[in-house]
């Protein structure tokens, strides 16, 4: 029982001090960190490109500090009915710039035009309906480069 | 009809589609943000996103499901059970956009929902309702009527809901007391204190028998389910076919009484009257007018798929089979798989499944939306699968349930499926014929026994 006791309690303690390691590692650009004191040594190595910079490409919001040549924030105009889409006339096209609040279509539901707005203003970055395609709830309709 | 939309989710939703899609009819699921990778909507020929999470904004978003059916070019919707299932408004929405709702008519959804009414219509069709008394206005009608239907009574409010303005009432020196301060509370409450009596029935057997109706006037009475093992919530858990030690008289007085229930509302489509059985007596409780969660128990012991049956009634089908050729077979049970934690009051769970072993075998039917890997949103009923065994006899089918449930492992969340096991295996469910306060008793001898181990 005892040498168990002991064996869990080393499992605890290295565990303690591995977890923030990691935690410090997951979050940092680091691909290698090694710790080599008396008792302990640690050595992690980073085998994919590090984790931030894959994710703030994705990201809708990124982090200040990103190249000039990444894109700006877009805005997804999804539906908020079922329903059939029917642009504006004229048809929006990319890279027309859109004010707040423009209505860039409707969604046709139960005989009920459900007027299609863009939120931010910007450029019109991505098409992603045709006209009389059916929509469903929260289907992207169009996609908005922000402050463009 | 060419195409039916499923406005449900869950096991269900897959319980409609199959029955579909053996009669040749292609499908539309709904389904909502949170359901996204559900199985229903992979295995329907189309899917909608109707909403959000939250039922009220998805599952229940009317505009949305209608929109979904008239798009997809759905001429017909099935509503499963819970949700819109017994909804009249609903019902009369498909109506008016020339969409068949598989169910019964508004007018029957309408009359079977309000207790008051469905009462009424029983009560001139003859079937026996709980004895009770209109409106009291003294001390001395009260008197009477419990005099003449026994103690104990129970004191309701007209005006009432949530235990508000009610009392039991056990001997007659309560009566008086229990009147005037049911009275005043639900005076108090809703601003109306009339009130009237009841018996009371103190732990009742609940007693159900399955309908099927065509447009002709064919009714076909599919015998009855047992569902008498209830959580303290009254949420069943365990469900059976046929009822188990009925007298051959109470059989046949209650499928009669059913008959004359279904056509005294002109009923049609798939229904289930709920009655309370005491001894040799029954009494109405309510009518279910849609398919129910423990409908394959009656499936597994006639032969007979009721979801195609449904489907068949609705696009004006009379009847597929005949009273007279329809006969019993062994006996079937069916247990709930929930994701719940009966240790914590049956707290309903949420989570991602890690490991998911269904069972199998001889005898075992599994009706689930289950897979390694789904989430268990915690939006919605916490139902994961439903396991039926069938069996020669009784016996066979527990045997066999115990074992199909002995090789199921689901892990991620907490579920039904241990304390089932206790349930299957306890003497006094294996005598048969608990009535509804067995579950909570057994509860309450479980939490003894431990309580008294730890000591």
């Amino acid at each position: 029982m005892q040498s168990e006791d002991r064996a869990s309690d080393v499992h605890g303690e290295i565990e303690r001090l591995v977890r923030p390691l990691l935690q410090a590692f997951d979050d940092s650009d680091l691909t290698r960190l090694s710790v080599d004191e008396e008792e302990f040594g640690l050595e992690i190595v980073r085998r994919s490109r590090p984790r931030r910079a894959v994710e703030s490409a994705a990201a809708a919001e990124p982090a200040q500090q990103i190249p000039a040549a990444a894109r700006r924030p877009m805005d997804v105009v999804a539906a908020d009915v079922v329903g059939i889409f029917h642009g504006s006339r004229p048809e929006a096209v990319v890279g027309q710039q859109v004010a707040e609040s423009r209505e860039l279509g409707y969604v046709e539901a139960l005989g009920i035009r459900n007027p299609v707005r863009v939120g931010r203003a910007g450029a019109i970055a991505e098409i992603f309906v045709s006209e009389g395609e059916p929509v469903d709830y929260g289907q992207p309709l169009f996609g908005i480069e922000v402050g463009a | 009809m060419k195409k039916v939309l499923i406005a449900n989710r869950g096991e269900i939703a897959l319980r409609v589609n199959r029955a579909c899609h053996e009669l040749d009819i292609p499908t539309v699921a709904v389904f909502s943000e949170a359901d996204r990778e559900s199985l229903h909507v992979k295995r329907a020929d189309e899917a909608f996103c109707v909403g959000p999470g939250p039922s009220a904004r998805s599952y229940l978003n009317i505009p949305n499901i209608i929109s979904a059916a008239l798009i997809s070019g759905a001429d017909a919707i099935h509503p499963g059970y819970g949700f819109l299932a017994e909804n009249a408004r609903f019902a009369e929405i498909c109506r008016d956009h020339g969409i068949t709702f598989i169910g019964p008519s508004p007018d029957a959804i309408r009359a079977m929902g309000d207790k008051a009414t469905a009462k009424r219509i029983m009560v001139d069709a003859h079937v026996p309702v709980t004895p009770g008394t209109d409106i009291v206005e003294s001390v001395e009608e009260a008197r009477a009527f419990a005099e003449s239907a026994g103690y104990p009574v129970l004191i309701k409010a007209t005006a009432g809901g949530g235990g508000k303005g009610m009392r039991a009432v056990h001997a007659p020196e309560d009566l008086e007391q229990a009147l005037n301060s049911a009275s005043s509370e639900a005076q108090a409450a809703f601003g109306d204190g009339r009130v009237y009596l009841e018996k009371l029935i103190l732990n009742p057997r609940h007693i159900e028998v399955q309908v099927l109706a065509d447009a002709y006037g064919g009714v076909l009475i599919l015998g009855e389910r047992d569902c008498s093992v209830q959580k303290p919530s009254h949420q069943k858990l365990i469900e059976e076919a046929p009822g188990p030690h009925l007298s051959g008289a109470f059989r046949s007085a209650l499928y009669e009484v059913a008959r004359e229930a279904v056509k005294a509302v002109r009923y049609v489509n798939a229904g289930t009257l709920e009655f309370l059985g005491e001894g040799e007596r029954f009494y109405f409780m309510e009518m279910n007018t849609r398919i129910q969660v423990e409908h394959p128990v009656t499936e597994e012991i006639f032969d007979i798929d009721l979801v195609k049956e449904q489907l068949r009634i609705a696009r004006g089908e009379p009847l597929s089979r005949r009273q007279q050729d329809l006969h019993a077979q062994g006996h079937a049970i069916e247990v709930r798989v929930n994701a719940e934690d009966p240790a914590n009051n049956f707290a309903p769970a949420a989570g991602t499944l890690k490991t998911v072993q269904l069972p199998g075998g001889p005898g075992i039917r599994v009706d689930t939306h289950l897979y390694e890997g789904a989430t268990v949103p915690p939006y919605y009923d916490s139902m994961l699968a439903k396991i039926v065994a069938r069996g020669a006899d009784r016996e066979e089918a527990i045997a066999r349930m115990v074992r199909a449930l002995r090789e199921t492992t689901i892990e991620g969340v907490k579920t039904t499926v241990p304390f089932c096991i206790e349930v299957l295996t306890d003497p006094e469910f294996i005598a048969g014929g608990v009535d509804i306060g067995y579950l909570p008793r057994f509860l309450v001898r479980e939490a003894r026994l431990e309580a008294a181990a730890v000591r």
